[in-house]
């Protein structure tokens, strides 16, 4: 994953939306698939602005990424040695942290971390919030959904009629 | 909040990509944005299998409207029809509810022995028999030894999944020897022979008064018998090999005309 222009001890300021200040590794931002073009172009002097990322949000998807880069060099360290069931022990207690780590969130702070990996690029995080709001979706109707979510549908009732007869296998 | 207004479509999208066909059939009526992240192309391509172009690409039928089709609407006729891919041999579709890998071997990529002798088999062309989504059914005049086979590399099938093996046939109006004795069916992982085996043992053609009949009729003119079932782990380098066959010399059998064997994912 590394790059020339990453190095160890470098640190990256991102500011966000609301103006507080985190100091982030390198090698820890290159999870950011937006921070690691930046340093690959080499335009992270100074402070870079995260305008849609709120300061509570940033700090999530920090600790997310501090994570998971320790995870990363450790594992580097044990797949040379060939432990490959000490591997698997930490994919699964990473898959359990994961799992801890956004059931402790709430609703809105999950949108948040959803837009804001979104926005940040950091595929695993945006897949694993994904996941997690889409287990609360699957095997609902409709209804139940616009309820979970608070969606008002601005669907007229022959709209909405005709959406569901294309639709038809899904209600039967 | 709503999580429309929060959260752009791609957000929405990739949401209902990890859920269900079903699912997302279903969110297509919540709301006009999750209904277009719902049928999106980012969506159903997931949804969709990976090797999906190579596979139409291969395929005889009219391949240059399928592009055309938005990914949606490609899933699901796939679902509804099939393709023949490798020169008309194989048939390929998607099981609905899962987005899994269908296949039938047709009869000519069957290994059938004295398949070639047309004292003991002959081939029936499709205009003879329209019900058939092959150019060519095989069908047994008589022989002592049955033995239909077919292969199929489970690098073709979808991974991490039960398949179930049907053997899809009818009877000719003349048949014999399949009233009491019983055929062998098995399913196997090529290799894996030395694993104790259970065949199954079944009459194909009991008497019109028992039941439960060994067979279901198909919605397509067919019949069909469950072989057996397996499971596909990652699908590489791994042949199933199916089999039909019975090698008592004593009993003569004729009359069966087969259309092919179909794996298809357990629901």
């Amino acid at each position: 994953m590394s790059t020339p222009s990453v190095s160890v001890n470098r640190v990256l300021k991102l500011k966000s939306s609301d103006g507080e200040i985190f100091e982030v590794k390198q090698t820890v931002a290159v999870q950011s698939g937006v921070l690691k073009q930046m340093m690959e172009d080499g335009c992270t002097e100074g402070e870079i602005p995260l305008n849609n990322v709120d300061s509570p949000t940033l700090a999530k998807i920090i600790e997310w990424c501090n994570k998971h880069h320790d995870n990363d060099v450790e594992g580097r360290v044990l797949s040379e040695e060939r432990e490959k069931e000490k591997e698997k022990e930490k994919a699964a207690d990473m898959k359990k942290w994961e799992s801890e780590f956004i059931d402790a969130l709430n609703r809105d702070e999950i949108y948040f971390l959803l837009t804001g990996s979104n926005y940040m690029d950091i595929k695993e995080l945006l897949d694993c919030a994904a996941q997690k709001v889409a287990d609360m979706v699957k095997g609902k109707t409709p209804e139940a959904i616009r309820e979970m979510f608070n969606i008002q549908s601005d669907f007229t009732e022959e709209e909405e009629e005709a959406i569901r007869k294309e639709n038809q296998w899904a209600f039967d | 909040m709503d999580i429309c207004v929060v959260l752009p479509e791609e957000c929405i999208s990739r949401i209902i990509s990890f859920t269900s066909p079903r699912d997302a059939c279903r969110s297509s009526v919540v709301s006009p944005a999750f209904k277009s992240a719902a049928d999106s192309d980012a969506v159903w391509e997931i949804f969709l299998p990976s090797d999906y172009q190579q596979i139409i690409s291969g395929s005889s039928s009219t391949t240059t409207t399928l592009v055309s089709l938005s990914k949606k609407d490609l899933y699901f006729y796939l679902c509804d029809n099939h393709l023949l891919v490798n020169n008309g041999t194989l048939s390929f579709s998607l099981n609905k509810e899962s987005g899994k890998k269908c296949y039938m071997v047709g009869a000519r990529r069957l290994s059938i022995a004295w398949g070639d002798e047309p004292r003991y088999w002959t081939w029936t062309d499709q205009r003879l028999l329209p019900e058939s989504r092959f150019a060519e059914v095989a069908e047994l005049k008589y022989v002592w030894w049955l033995d239909v086979k077919g292969r199929l590399e489970t690098k073709t099938l979808s991974s991490k999944t039960n398949y179930v093996v049907y053997l899809v046939f009818k009877f000719a109006n003349s048949r014999h020897g399949f009233e009491s004795r019983p055929m062998e069916l098995s399913v196997h992982l090529e290799g894996s022979e030395s694993e104790t085996r259970r065949n199954k043992r079944v009459v194909l053609d009991p008497p019109r008064n028992s039941l439960p009949r060994p067979y279901q009729r198909r919605g397509d003119g067919w019949m069909e018998i469950e072989m057996g079932e397996f499971f596909n782990e990652h699908g590489e380098d791994g042949i199933v090999v199916c089999s039909l066959f019975d090698f008592h010399g004593g009993n003569i059998k004729g009359g069966l005309i087969v259309e092919g064997i179909e794996l298809r994912p357990k629901i």
